[in-house]
């Protein structure tokens, strides 16, 4: 579903932010992407969902790359970033239609889907106010519920439980499981290593631009806790 | 260093992009930026020099007559007058929507002092200004007169306190509206109304400064009396500076600085109160699922332009203010009719307006096409389109959208607020006027033209001059390279035309106007397409380079 291949990025002519990295998330698959700050993490993800101009390597989406066929990739991609600034000024119910009519979604469809979705999240009734009025947690949730209303094959998240309640975090754990069951993948970075350890089949450790280990999670980890081998992978050089 | 120390290097550090030319690595940007700044401190000097040579014309006649202060008076009123009309415009922006505030509000610093960083910050936008209108003419006083050089002193202090009190009356008209505006529900809309009829209201008094000006300068020893009763700062001024009067130059510091701190004690609480309450939003949290509409690709696009486009008022009346004084003057023309203009040139010339009424008559037929062309040349959004996107582009670059349909919303909603008001505008002038038929199509047909060419023309320029890390929509809507380019763009076109026009009749003495008109016509399409064409090709690869 997502193919990354030695892919490098670098700004401004300074040091690599990323480095010959090469990944695959394959349909059904929950992948994490963890490394510290500034691994370069964000920046992978940019590119991959198209918003990064990039030089070096290849990033396939459903087999077809996002650099030279970006908008058939990004109609089967869901992507939330890490502090997602939506439209302030619009209602929470205008921005999901809006999506919904960007993604070409049908009324009926995007009616139920919104009602499942906002329902879950316990935002349904605050979907008539300005996003402006949102707190963190809500506009993450919004986000959430705009990502899960196209039906993306490949949902690319950022730190997506960073400032969301406990029932809410469940509640996307239950609904990342439900879109892999039905054949999509989903690929996401995150600090909460918990989280990776106990969602996600496959892992990858980022450092320095480079990836330092990747796998299934049990192989990756082996007999220790992932939080012990994450301390020692970063803290060798 | 005290608290309004930190936040004004601050703001000046972030705001006005000292930092990022400092900090730029690429030194290819490194000189871009400084050939753009060389071009700036380029044209300033030739307007320094443009207004010293004006000077010296003017002090020439004056001292005949022994009114040599009188330029320094002038120079003073002018000042005045342009830090009050801009600063009702950017007061809006730099005190109330600025997207610091919670985080200035969560440190541990006075509100007082952030109004007082702010309204410093304001001062500041002025100072450029107020130099250049003040310092040349001085200098040309200072040649022609015979006062020592501690003149100059006096005038480095009087420039520095000639903006506080205008920037103070602004900020007072800024609160009142944004006090009104706070505490209805329609927020933006009340404020979008207030600051036009504001703005409307600025440049209709505008008009009359070169007017008043004339009084001045015809009736002066009676007027200079007149003008110290009605703005005495501008008596103290001319009187410290000329007559290097000591305690005239503490009267005007005095008339500058205490309503500058009276000003910071009396709004200095209701700054956060009012802030506080522009930021709320009416909850209702009462949201019931019922049926969706579902829009096109594009009409989606379109709307969500709209709604973001009418939710600031910083942007709205920075973008249809042109648009907006030419229906006003397009229904004032139908209520007085279009003999109005004729009567009042009869009044002010000495000559026989009435025997050469039909040939202005007939000039008169084209007055609506050069007012409704300056109109539509300063009413360009796109000029701001992609910065306004912020931190909100990754929503447009992560979704499955065409370069294409995402320029095309953005060059949609300058157009759709053009055109029904050309239109409309044109029926009125055309009744006023009494325009015939062939002339009615020209003006409309002339403007519509121009609006495209504007609106593409604007996104073009926004794509190759971006600002996306702002954090005040001010800074994209008025200070941004882009904006100011765009907005200059369109009256720049129409001048030129204008000159082109009068050049090819005076070379060629042609006198089939509807030669002319179509030739502009076409003119204005080919340009259309040539732009339209670099906005497929260049603007394209621009868009896609562009990261928040």
């Amino acid at each position: 579903m997502l193919k990354i291949n030695n892919f490098s990025k670098s700004y401004s002519n300074s040091k690599k932010a990323v480095d010959n990295i090469s990944l695959e998330v394959k349909p059904g698959d929950i992948f994490g992407f963890i490394g510290h700050n500034g691994a370069g993490k964000t920046t992978t993800i940019k590119a991959a969902v198209g918003i990064l101009d990039f030089e070096e390597g290849e990033i396939l989406v459903n087999g077809k790359s996002i650099k030279s066929n970006p908008i058939e990739c990004k109609k089967d991609i869901a992507y939330i970033p890490d502090n997602p600034d939506l439209y302030d000024s619009l209602t929470g119910i205008q921005y999901l239609n809006f999506i919904g009519d960007i993604f070409k979604v049908s009324k009926e469809e995007k009616e139920s889907l919104i009602k499942k979705y906002s329902e879950a999240f316990e935002l349904t009734k605050s979907l008539g106010d300005l996003i402006s009025s949102y707190s963190h947690g809500m506009k993450q949730k919004l986000a959430l519920i705009s990502a899960f209303i196209h039906r993306p094959k490949l949902l690319i998240l950022d730190e997506p439980f960073v400032g969301l309640d406990p029932k809410a975090a469940h509640i996307l754990k239950e609904f990342m499981r439900e879109l892999c069951s039905e054949g999509g993948a989903i690929f996401f970075s995150t600090h909460v290593l918990e989280v990776a350890e106990k969602l996600c089949d496959k892992i990858a450790i980022i450092k320095g631009g480079r990836i330092v280990a990747s796998g299934d999670t049990n192989t990756v980890k082996g007999d220790g806790s992932l939080e012990e081998i994450f301390m020692e992978l970063i803290d060798n050089e | 260093m005290s608290n309004l120390k930190i936040l004004l290097k601050n703001s000046i550090m972030n705001n006005w992009g000292v930092n990022k030319f400092l900090k730029e690595e690429s030194k290819s940007e490194r000189i871009k930026k400084a050939s753009i700044f060389l071009v700036i401190l380029l044209s300033i000097f030739s307007v320094g020099m443009l207004i010293v040579m004006y000077s010296l014309a003017i002090a020439e006649q004056l001292g005949q007559y022994g009114y040599l202060n009188l330029i320094l008076m002038s120079a003073m009123i002018l000042s005045t007058m342009f830090s009050f009309f801009t600063s009702v415009y950017k007061a809006q922006g730099v005190l109330f929507f600025s997207r610091d505030f919670e985080t200035l509000m969560s440190l541990p610093i006075k509100p007082s002092i952030i109004l007082a960083s702010k309204m410093i910050e304001l001062l500041l936008l002025n100072y450029l200004f107020v130099a250049l209108v003040t310092i040349p003419p001085s200098i040309v006083y200072f040649m022609k007169s015979n006062v020592s050089i501690v003149f100059f002193l006096y005038l480095l202090i009087g420039v520095v306190f000639i903006p506080l009190l205008p920037i103070v009356m602004a900020a007072i008209i800024a609160f009142a509206i944004s006090y009104i505006s706070s505490r209805m529900k329609h927020k933006a809309l009340i404020l979008n109304i207030g600051t036009l009829i504001a703005a409307v209201i600025v440049v209709i008094g505008s008009f009359k400064i070169d007017k008043i000006i004339n009084i001045v300068i015809a009736n002066s020893a009676s007027i200079i009396e007149g003008i110290k009763t009605i703005y005495p700062p501008s008596y103290y001024f001319t009187d410290a500076l000329a007559s290097l009067n000591l305690l005239s130059m503490v009267k005007l510091i005095l008339w500058s600085i205490i309503p500058f701190i009276l000003f910071l004690i009396v709004f200095g609480r209701s700054f956060k109160s009012i802030n506080l309450r522009l930021g709320e939003t009416f909850k209702k949290s009462n949201y019931k699922l019922t049926t969706l509409k579902t829009n096109t690709l594009r009409g989606a696009l379109i709307k969500k332009e709209f709604k973001r486009y009418f939710s600031s008022s910083v942007y709205v009346t920075n973008t249809i203010i042109g648009v907006v004084l030419v229906t006003v003057a397009a229904v004032a023309c139908l209520i007085m009719g279009g003999d109005f203009m004729l009567d009042q040139m009869a009044q002010s010339s000495d000559t026989d307006i009435q025997a050469i009424a039909p040939l202005l008559k007939q000039v008169m037929q084209f007055t609506p096409l050069i007012i409704l062309s300056f109109g539509v040349g300063l009413t360009c959004t796109t000029g701001s389109a992609i910065s306004i996107e912020g931190k909100n582009l990754w929503i447009l670059k992560s979704s499955p959208l065409e370069v294409k349909d995402i320029f095309i919303s953005k060059i949609a909603v300058n157009i759709i607020l053009l055109v029904p008001a050309i239109i409309f505008d044109t029926i009125m002038l055309a009744i006023a006027f009494d325009l015939t038929l062939i002339n009615f199509m020209w003006t409309i047909l002339i403007p519509t033209l121009l609006a495209i060419l504007v609106s593409v023309g604007g996104l073009l320029i926004n794509l190759y001059f971006p600002k996306l890390d702002w954090t005040s929509e001010v800074q994209v809507v008025k200070q941004s390279l882009s904006s100011m380019i765009s907005i200059l763009m369109g009256g720049v076109l129409v001048t030129v035309m204008i000159f082109v026009t009068m050049g090819i009749n005076k070379v060629f003495a042609i006198t089939n106007v509807n030669l002319y008109l179509g030739a502009i016509a076409l003119l204005l399409f080919l340009l259309i397409l040539l732009v339209y064409i670099l906005l497929k090709t260049k603007g394209e690869k621009l868009f896609n380079r562009l990261s928040s």
